[in-house]
């Protein structure tokens, strides 16, 4: 039993070590990084607010994260209907190759996407980063919506139908209420990646867009400021609010395939 | 799987299938296409289309052994971290699902929020705790363990330790519903006969599991050649992965040669997958899914 604790503590501290020391980092007053922190102040945190080359770079950030997570939601949901009604061949190959881009090395879908960008004249711009950002992402929700579909019931959709309802009405009583949260939390899955994700949107940046992770991948290379803490610790508090999200809606269970006895 | 068979399936759906078809050609069989014909196009120093069909950039490639060296060291690197991750996060996963529901929901929420931890973040984290300024090496010369220490990054143990850093989390969480969905049945009758907990381990609980290991190794895999920036970052310039190069000559705006680094990655990786599968991912599919 003990070696378990132990165990489980050591993966605890390991885990959460880095978190731990950046928000320490983060609440430095000097610009030295000393951890633990000296004098703690939210000094940096104002800084960050008040600097409009972080919070530009967080606005595009969220502004690409939530266009391409409701695109890629759009998306999922045609391509995981399409699959459910008919099951054809035809769907399976949709399925397949729509998630291509989620499947192969990132570093290689990314230049390849930044060909593509180049020649449509994206590169460079937020909307070339969303387009490649939906094409990585869609996978996510995608299979999150087919677990929610298949969670329908058969018999259900026999009897709405024998009861007279169209086909609309069937999809919008019966089939979407049961399908909703998992498109949602895989939109959401989706949003979280898509703030975080740096290799895709570096090679669509053309060095004239950034987003969060490439203003810190950037400043880093000049040097540690104790700013790149504050944008790592708003990142992490985002994720952890949405995840938190996640799971209070009760989806995170049976999205891991796990059985959740109250 | 299930089928809606009531509701009208005739009615073709052009309307939804061609957005769909659209979307897939402009971002999967684009890329694929640009990523052959830029390979065989000459070197340029810009996003041009290259001109003209040639073998230039392979040339250049193969010339000596540098790059297939690169591209040894990055599988076996790979490989490596996948192995590591897979035997840290494997024992850790199935106690954490024989934990109480609470405290495996907490568990769970507390591997997800560290998923949140993007590459980059990562790279950012450790750089910090490696550091001697503020982490450990100070701390440790502080408390009088250590003496004339360095920063430990970068280097080759530090990136090692930072990318099955990365690694663990997502491991466990693709883990944890197999692992919690397994038949104990077998593992407690076992125990009951008088085995070890290691021989029902090593005999019962790993073939059994040995599906989900392999599909969540190969994902570990696919996700490590793919990444640059923790290599890059806690790494020194020989201990750089494959894909460190192909960022650098995009970066240099050397775009064919780039292009054609990441199709020999890729081909590699294709590769590599098809083999380990026709050798051990029949067996692992035909089994029982427990």
């Amino acid at each position: 039993m003990l070696y378990k604790l132990f165990s489980l503590l050591g993966l605890g501290v390991f885990l959460y070590a880095p978190i731990f020391v950046v928000f320490g980092s983060s609440l430095n007053s000097s610009r030295q990084m000393v951890f633990p922190p000296s004098d703690p102040s939210m000094l940096w945190y104002q800084a960050f607010f008040s600097d409009p080359s972080w919070t530009g770079a967080l606005v595009n950030s969220v502004v690409i994260a939530c266009v391409s997570s409701i695109l890629a939601m759009a998306l999922a949901v045609l391509v995981a209907a399409e699959a459910w009604r008919r099951n054809s061949k035809f769907s399976r190959f949709l399925v397949g190759s729509i998630s291509l881009p989620f499947l192969i090395p990132g570093i290689v879908f990314a230049v390849s996407i930044s060909l593509v960008a180049s020649i449509f004249g994206l590169l460079g711009t937020e909307v070339g980063i969303i387009l490649g950002h939906v094409a990585l992402l869609v996978a996510i929700p995608l299979v999150t919506t087919q677990l929610g579909l298949s969670q329908i019931d058969t018999e259900h959709v026999d009897a709405a139908t024998l009861m007279g309802l169209s086909e609309r009405e069937t999809l919008f009583r019966l089939v979407l209420p049961i399908v909703r949260p998992y498109v949602i939390t895989g939109g959401l899955f989706a949003l979280i990646i898509s703030m975080n994700e740096y290799v895709v949107a570096f090679m669509l940046s053309g060095f004239s867009v950034e987003t969060l992770p490439i203003k810190i991948y950037n400043s880093q290379r000049y040097g540690f400021e104790p700013t790149l803490s504050v944008g790592t610790i708003i990142y992490i508090g985002f994720s952890l609010i949405v995840l938190s999200y996640i799971a209070i809606t009760g989806k995170l269970w049976s999205l891991l395939g796990m059985k959740h006895s109250e | 799987m299930k089928q809606m068979t009531t509701i009208d399936l005739r009615k073709s759906n052009l309307l939804t299938t061609l957005p769909v078809l659209l979307f897939v050609l402009l971002t999967s069989v684009l890329p694929i296409c640009f990523l052959l014909s830029n390979a065989f196009s000459e070197s340029g120093n810009s996003f041009d289309q290259g001109s003209g069909l040639s073998l230039e950039n392979f040339r250049e490639i193969f010339y000596d052994s540098y790059y297939i060296g690169r591209m040894l060291y990055t599988v076996l690197l790979v490989f490596l971290v996948s192995v590591l991750t897979l035997l840290v996060a494997l024992p850790l996963t199935i106690i954490i699902a024989r934990l109480r529901n609470f405290w495996r929901s907490t568990w769970v929420v507390l591997l997800l929020a560290s998923l949140a931890l993007s590459e980059v973040l990562t790279a950012y984290a450790w750089q910090i705790i490696l550091s001697k300024s503020s982490g450990l090496p100070g701390w440790l010369e502080s408390l009088g363990l250590l003496t004339d220490s360095n920063s430990w990054w970068p280097g080759f143990p530090a990136m090692l330790l930072v990318l099955v850093y990365f690694s663990i989390p997502i491991a466990m969480v693709m883990l944890l519903p197999p692992v919690s969905r397994m038949d104990r049945s077998f593992a407690d009758s076992a125990r009951m006969m008088g085995f070890s907990k290691i021989e029902v381990f090593l005999k019962i609980t790993l073939p059994i599991l040995r599906k989900p290991i392999f599909q969540t190794g190969l994902l570990m895999f696919l996700l490590n050649t793919g990444g640059f920036v923790i290599s890059q970052q806690l790494g020194r310039p020989s201990d750089w992965m494959f894909s460190v190069f192909i960022a650098d000559f995009m970066r240099s705006f050397n775009v064919p040669f780039a292009v054609a680094l990441a199709l020999c990655l890729l081909l590699t990786v294709v590769f590599l997958v098809g083999v380990t599968y026709l050798l051990f991912g029949r067996q692992g599919v035909n089994s029982r899914a427990v």
